[in-house]
């Protein structure tokens, strides 16, 4: 198998009070006035959209029928230690309708699929919770 | 080591759907938005939008602070063009971003030396680094 790729997001960010970021296709066009936590929130929307087609995929991979429903909340921390930034995140994933253990089987692999779940593996703290 | 940690803000955002339907809101409302596949008729951003943004506005705000640590002055905002791909390869789906940073009025070692810098700062940067290729582009 090769490489092949599915798609590329372009955007143009400026910064300062009047920043802002606007995709090529003008699709996504947002304000992002420092200070702000408007790149965690994308950051939080980003990885929890892909997270979900990753729950989708190991479900499908299982046959596991997943009912409507499936929610995930995103909390994304901005902190500060010795002067050092860092990122922490915290993942509350609801699959309604699926037995918990099975549901937990998803999540966990899921994990394991999302290229956003891998970008960070290792390199931040992450806690998936199944609510 | 990590004597004190302070949080200095916490983005909560609540999504439903998928990267090609789905749908995400931030708590405070500013942020709310439809997703969709690229190419579809359904008309939303995608994940590697969102992340390209968020990265990519972090990345400007590291540059400015490597800039104040070196005692120096940027005249005009810095603009960053991003490219975030979704590939499949091998190990399965991965991505690969390029972010084109473009600083004006600054000599081209000196920006250089900015760039670097805020690479070592941004908490995206650091958040991904050794797990995807990043290539970062002064133009």
């Amino acid at each position: 198998m090769t490489e092949k790729l599915l798609f590329t997001g372009k955007t143009h960010n400026t910064n300062g009070h009047a920043g802002g970021a606007r995709s090529s296709d003008g699709h996504l066009d947002v304000k992002l006035p420092a200070p702000h936590p408007a790149a965690e929130q994308l950051f939080g929307a980003a990885w929890s959209a892909c997270y979900m087609g990753a729950i989708e995929l190991a479900a499908a991979q299982r046959k596991v029928r997943l009912p409507a429903g499936l929610a995930v909340d995103a909390e994304i921390d901005l902190n500060l230690a010795d002067g050092a930034f860092f990122l922490r995140a915290r993942l509350n994933v609801s699959v309604p309708g699926v037995e918990r253990d099975q549901a937990q089987a998803l999540i966990d692999t899921a994990h394991t699929i999302c290229p956003y779940s891998k970008a960070v593996h290792g390199n931040i703290d992450v806690t998936t919770t199944l609510v | 080591m990590n004597h004190f940690v302070g949080v200095l803000h916490t983005a909560k955002t609540e999504t439903t759907g998928d990267r090609d339907d789905g749908t995400s809101r931030s708590s405070d409302g500013l942020l709310d938005i439809r997703l969709s596949a690229p190419g579809s008729a359904r008309i939303g951003t995608s994940p590697d939008q969102l992340f390209a943004a968020g990265w990519s506005a972090s990345f400007a705000n590291a540059i400015a602070l490597a800039a104040c640590k070196r005692n120096i002055a940027l005249t005009a905002k810095v603009r960053i063009d991003a490219e975030v791909d979704l590939a499949l390869g091998f190990g399965g789906y991965l991505l690969t971003t390029r972010l084109n940073v473009r600083l004006p009025g600054v000599e081209r070692n000196v920006a250089r030396n900015l760039v670097d810098g805020a690479e070592k700062i941004c908490p995206y940067s650091k958040a991904t680094r050794g797990n995807i290729a990043v290539t970062i582009k002064l133009t």
